[in-house]
């Protein structure tokens, strides 16, 4: 009865992936993210990765903890505690996305690749779903705790993005693209 | 009255689908695949004509055919990769690696099986060894699809509703031979119904033409290695350090 259920189970997996490859969309490479962004104003732009980072030191700094706190008033305390688990997640979602963006690029590039390295290339995609989970993860602790809380998931996050550049450059040969020869499987 | 309309509703459909298939010269872009179709026309006529003449022969007629199809079926998975995944050499290894991984693991599961008497092989009955093939083919398809997603492979019409076609086919039938097994008895129609489902949607998405344009914008890399890894860093920077705050530095 065992082997029937499991069947029956990876069969219905397989409908279902299929059904997500009918439906599955293909969507824009960074390039082309840039370009029509570009369009609609370049300066908007320019200012998303610094207020990115600027925003993340104001949300996660004890700075503003302490301020409220040598305030004394709980109610203040409360709001300042929602606002900033709002913010935060908010911060986190679109950081996971940005990590995304970051992987759906580099597989883009990788597909064209003659000399992919497949055990780097499985720990690389590996290494994006880990950080993108670990985002979720950081957003998960800051809506049930502190905004401030998920300091050992943030230094671990520190310490594995700081790989991912390493393992990208693991994974293909530095020869530009454009100069690879193409051929047939 | 009832096997009629399905046997002949296939036939006809699979005639729609091969003179679609020589009239728009599709044929020559997916040759196992209208091959695989031939195949199952001809051996279903005779079938038909082993029932009628010589009844006793058509159980051993009718499993031969069914692992010959199942061998043509496993070349069109071939086939999705080759036309899949011939522009894209570095998703082609990938999947070359991840499909070699998946025979291994069925092999081994094979060897591991037949020493310790389990149902991988030898099996019991046809029925058994041919959902043990077909469940192989599953994980094949699954493998696919894995790549051709993550990967952002275009995927045109007349691939979609080839490997659509033919994954919902194996699924079906997956369930079908395991229930049978499991029972002790065939359902034949749900088999029969299976296929002319399948059949539908191969005729449907091979009827009219694809779009070229979208395939074609991804015909080339949109930038070279060296500027993407700089680009994922000025991208993951920003994150890096608003991080910072929360890990105390």
């Amino acid at each position: 009865m065992n082997l029937v259920i499991l069947l029956f189970v990876l069969a219905a997996v397989l409908v279902g992936s299929l059904l997500y490859f009918l439906r599955a969309k293909d969507r824009p490479a960074i390039a082309e993210k840039v370009e029509a962004h570009s369009l609609d104003g370049q300066a908007a732009d320019a200012a998303g990765a610094g207020d990115l980072q600027f925003l993340g030191d104001a949300i996660f700094s004890e700075g503003d903890w302490d301020f409220i706190r040598g305030e004394d008033s709980p109610l203040l305390t409360e709001l300042f505690r929602e606002e900033r688990r709002g913010l935060a997640a908010r911060w986190l979602n679109h950081s996971a996305e940005r990590i995304r963006t970051i992987r759906e690029d580099h597989v883009r590039n990788s597909r064209f690749s003659q000399d992919l390295d497949v055990l780097a290339e499985v720990k690389l995609l590996g290494l994006f779903v880990y950080l993108i989970t670990l985002c979720r993860c950081m957003s998960l602790v800051v809506r049930v705790a502190e905004p401030t809380a998920p300091r050992t998931l943030a230094l671990h996050f520190e310490k594995m993005a700081g790989r991912l550049a390493l393992q990208q450059e693991a994974v293909v040969s530095h020869v530009p693209a454009e100069e690879l020869r193409r051929s047939h499987p | 009255m009832l096997t009629q309309i399905i046997w002949w509703g296939g036939n006809v459909l699979e005639v729609l689908l091969l003179v679609r298939g020589i009239q728009s010269q599709w044929m020559k872009r997916f040759p196992i695949f209208y091959s695989y179709h031939v195949f199952i026309l001809v051996e279903s006529l005779l079938l038909f004509g082993v029932y009628s003449g010589v009844p006793r022969m058509y159980a051993p007629f009718w499993w031969t055919c069914q692992f010959v199809g199942i061998l043509l079926g496993s070349l069109i998975l071939f086939e999705i990769y080759r036309v899949a995944l011939g522009r894209y050499p570095g998703t082609a290894r990938m999947a070359r690696n991840l499909l070699g991984f998946v025979f291994a693991m069925a092999l081994a599961k094979a060897l591991v099986g037949h020493s310790y008497g389990a149902f991988w092989w030898p099996a019991r009955t046809y029925a058994e060894v041919e959902r043990n093939l077909r469940v192989v083919q599953m994980f094949a398809i699954l493998a696919l699809v894995i790549v051709i997603v993550a990967y952002h492979i275009p995927r045109g019409r007349h691939l979609k509703g080839i490997f659509a076609g033919y994954g919902l086919f194996v699924a079906l039938s997956v369930m079908e031979l395991t229930l049978s097994t499991f029972f002790g008895k065939s359902f034949t129609y749900m088999s029969a119904v299976t296929y002319n489902l399948a059949l539908c949607l191969w005729t449907v998405a091979l009827w009219a033409p694809e779009k070229q344009e979208d395939i074609a914008r991804t015909l080339a890399p949109s930038e070279d290695h060296v500027t993407l890894i700089s680009r994922a860093k000025e991208e993951l920077e920003p994150v890096r350090l608003g991080l910072r705050g929360a890990a105390g530095r």
